[in-house]
């Protein structure tokens, strides 16, 4: 099995990245961007469609393009490029809607053996911060570079 | 004289990652400036005053 995923475009600092989804209903662009937040060096994972004929930015959007596992592998490894050179910062990552979150969920568990070879990953539930489990659910996520 | 039958050790099937292509691009820096996820900005930064950072 090859887990695929898309070649991305980055800006020097690492903090904004774009690809395109190729689906069946054809190509969407994608806009990552990682910004930091009220605690320092604590950056928000966000993530949404960009409208080639609008020029607007949608993280509400469901695409539907039929590639949802090829993009997801591609927004977790560009949290992993943002940290290899950010190495002091942690992301946290929350979704728009509940399905948006579990998607997010899907995307760290598909990639959760990678992800854990030099990331501690956290899930957020019932008001604090968990060791992040497969087949648990929660409201947000936090990546940060193991010690 | 009898056949020897060599067996191999079928290969474990492991999921390959595709390495991430990553080009640098200039024009990206402009985004820089612009907060494009509020929404999820807000949430998130509910969820640290709430919920602190993990130990």
């Amino acid at each position: 099995m090859n887990i695929e995923r898309y070649n991305i475009k980055a800006s020097t600092s690492l903090m904004e990245f774009e690809f395109v989804s190729v689906g069946k209903k054809g190509e969407i662009k994608k806009v990552v961007q990682y910004s930091p937040t009220g605690i320092p060096n604590i950056y928000n994972l966000g993530f949404g469609d960009l409208d080639l004929e609008t020029g607007e930015i949608s993280d509400t959007a469901i695409s539907d393009n039929g590639d949802s596992q090829k993009v997801l592998s591609t927004v977790s490894g560009t949290a992993i490029k943002f940290m290899e050179k950010h190495p002091h910062c942690q992301v946290i990552a929350v979704g728009t809607s509940k399905s948006r979150t579990r998607l997010y969920q899907i995307g760290i568990s598909n990639n959760l053996n990678e992800i854990t070879q030099f990331f501690d990953v956290f899930g957020h539930t019932n008001e604090e911060w968990q060791v992040f489990k497969r087949g648990k659910n929660y409201d947000a996520f936090l990546i940060r570079k193991k010690k | 004289m009898k056949k020897v039958k060599h067996t191999t050790t079928p290969k474990k099937k492991v999921a390959k990652k595709q390495s991430l292509s990553v080009v640098i691009d200039k024009k990206l820096d402009n985004l820089s400036n612009t907060i494009i996820f509020k929404k999820k900005l807000e949430k998130a930064n509910r969820i640290l005053s709430n919920g602190g950072v993990p130990a």
